[in-house]
């Protein structure tokens, strides 16, 4: 997935674990970015009595990079508190939750957001209350309304959101699993030999994170707060006007269980156990032995992950699974150069001059952040498909929610935006096609199960229900 | 935006907001950051070393860590920092309390 499960140890701790990350210009307000960091994958939204909540000791981080030496320049933390009501039942809610200081709600969240501009952190707003999960019909029945009751409004223009929201992302992970079986293209498959009836013919992909949710947390910034000269970036070619973004969770470093009435003691300092910038990085670029490491790393080291961005494992199997699929692909991989696109892409930003008026360079320190040119104004004709789509207000510029990331990625990794870096490369035909099949076209901004993105903050879709889900 | 202030939103001087049943509910139990002494993203799995002093609040919790008996190397966790002494005689009775 894009970051959901991507590493041994962060998949037994869901609650600390990042999925997704993104980070655009608003379209519903132009001068300022929204950031959202999604956390606690694959939620059942039928997944009572405890249903799922952000982790009240893990410290929660969105960081900013401004000036383009990797390191933190802002830092927007959030911590959580739950608040149980009555201990003496077993019920989440005991009555229909008709709003968020409802009395029939027992077990509420409260959030905390401080902000850290290269100094100790200072807490900006506290007690702002979570929305409840959405249970369904009955406990729930009102939940635009309890959801926009949880979009609080900080002084400046910002706004703040953390709670449960519909998955955003999409992908057919179990097809890219089964050994890279994608539906559209089984029948060039190599199969392995086997001959299975079903692995013949194309087939349209299948939504693996359709009707699940995830834990949100958004906030809207004016785009002055993070330059790092608090200007309005309204000029493309200035360095100043990309920043770098990511998000990272931390727990203290130590933990005693079960210490007094079962209860659980954390102390020391917070040291990061979750860590995401780009999606997919983690999950599929970095071996199985490094994926811990890397996510308890800092992005100004990720020169030492360059090798496995510069030669992605799966750029060598695609020929593999496809045989004679991707001959030039095949040939470049066998000669050995690095792949430099992806480096651009991933770890510095594209430089100006490659992508006509287009640039998000944030200087030669190699760091996995997504990158967001903030002087690309949003647009309202978007290509899924971001720049390699003629979208230079999506991925890899940021990213929006709609974007197809897992169909960009598999393209840039099967070549096509090789030519950007080496002119006398000629993509393989099959790497302007490839995809898991989830998107008709690369304006289709409705993957099946992702069709309530919403239009303004914090955009990503209502919870689906628990009654609802799995549909009788 | 008319009137905003950067410098004044990240020095944190914007007032709590949120809804006065919850700001009732939950006094001071969101988790204090002002107190902690950490750098942002003090986040290396190796913390920080501090010398142990006299400024540990007796009323937090304190996780004593032996982690090298023939050195008397104790790491000592309270709050969010990360404290390192080394003591040969107490580690010594740290490892005689165990048999």
């Amino acid at each position: 997935m894009s970051s959901h499960r991507e590493a041994p140890e962060i998949s037994k701790d869901p609650v600390a674990d990042s999925t997704d990350l993104y980070a655009f210009v608003s379209t519903d307000q132009p001068d300022t970015v929204t950031l959202i960091a999604n956390y606690i994958p694959l939620e059942a939204p039928d997944g009572g009595p405890n249903f799922y909540e952000f982790g009240d000791d893990v410290l929660y981080e969105i960081h900013i990079d401004n000036d383009g030496d990797a390191d933190a320049d802002i830092t927007f933390q959030f911590q959580f508190q739950s608040v149980l009501n009555n201990p003496n039942t077993f019920l989440y809610n005991t009555g229909p939750i008709e709003s968020l200081d409802s009395p029939n709600w027992n077990k509420r969240q409260f959030f905390s957001v401080a902000v850290c501009e290269n100094g100790p952190p200072r807490q900006i707003a506290s007690g702002l209350a979570c929305p409840p999960c959405r249970i369904g019909p009955l406990s729930t029945h009102n939940y635009g309304d309890l959801a926009d009751a949880a979009v609080h409004e900080l002084d400046g223009g910002v706004k703040v959101f953390a709670g449960q929201r519909a998955e955003g992302f999409y992908v057919d992970l179990g097809a890219i699993f089964d050994l890279g079986d994608l539906r559209p293209f089984e029948q060039l498959h190599n199969t392995f030999g086997l001959s299975l009836p079903g692995l013949s013919k194309p087939a349209p992909g299948v939504n693996a994170t359709k009707n699940v949710n995830v834990h949100s947390i958004a906030i809207q910034v004016p785009s002055k707060f993070l330059t790092a000269n608090g200007m309005n970036p309204t000029d493309p070619t200035n360095p100043l006007s990309t920043i770098g973004i990511w998000t990272t969770a931390s727990r203290q470093q130590a933990q005693v269980r079960g210490a007094h009435n079962a209860s659980q003691v954390s102390a020391g300092p917070f040291v990061q156990v979750s860590r995401l910038g780009n999606p997919l990085v983690n999950e599929v670029l970095i071996p199985l032995g490094k994926k811990d490491y890397w996510n308890m790393q800092q992005p100004v080291g990720d020169s030492q992950f360059a090798t496995y961005v510069e030669n992605p494992e799966l750029a060598g199997l695609l020929n593999v699974l496809y045989p004679g699929v991707f001959p030039n692909l095949a040939a470049y991989v066998t000669s050995g150069q690095p792949r430099a696109d992806l480096a651009a892409i991933l770890l510095t930003g594209i430089p100006p001059g490659i992508v006509p008026g287009f640039q998000n360079f944030t200087g030669p320190t190699q760091a996995d952040f997504l990158r967001l040119n903030m002087a690309i104004p949003a647009t309202s004709k978007p290509s899924n498909l971001g720049l390699i789509g003629g979208d230079a207000a999506g991925f890899p510029n940021g990213r929006r929610v709609f974007d197809d990331v897992v169909t960009i990625e598999l393209r840039a990794i099967a070549g096509v935006t090789l030519p950007l870096v080496d002119k006398s490369y000629t993509p393989d035909g099959a790497a302007g096609e490839v995809t898991d099949g989830l998107t008709s076209s690369a304006t289709d901004t409705t993957a099946d199960g992702t069709e309530n993105y919403l239009s303004s903050f914090p955009f990503l879709g209502v919870p689906h229900s628990g009654f609802e889900n799995p549909a009788a | 935006m008319e009137g905003f202030d950067r410098r004044k939103f990240l020095k944190g001087s914007s007032v709590a907001v949120g809804l006065a049943g919850a700001m009732t509910v939950v006094p001071g139990a969101i988790p204090a950051l002002a107190k902690s002494t950490q750098s942002p993203s003090a986040t290396t799995a190796s913390g920080h070393d501090e010398e142990v002093g006299d400024t540990v609040d007796t009323n937090e919790a304190v996780v004593a860590h032996l982690r090298d008996a023939k050195k008397g190397q104790i790491d000592l966790f309270v709050g969010t920092r990360h404290l390192t002494l080394e003591d040969k005689a107490l580690a010594n009775r740290i490892l005689s309390a165990t048999r």
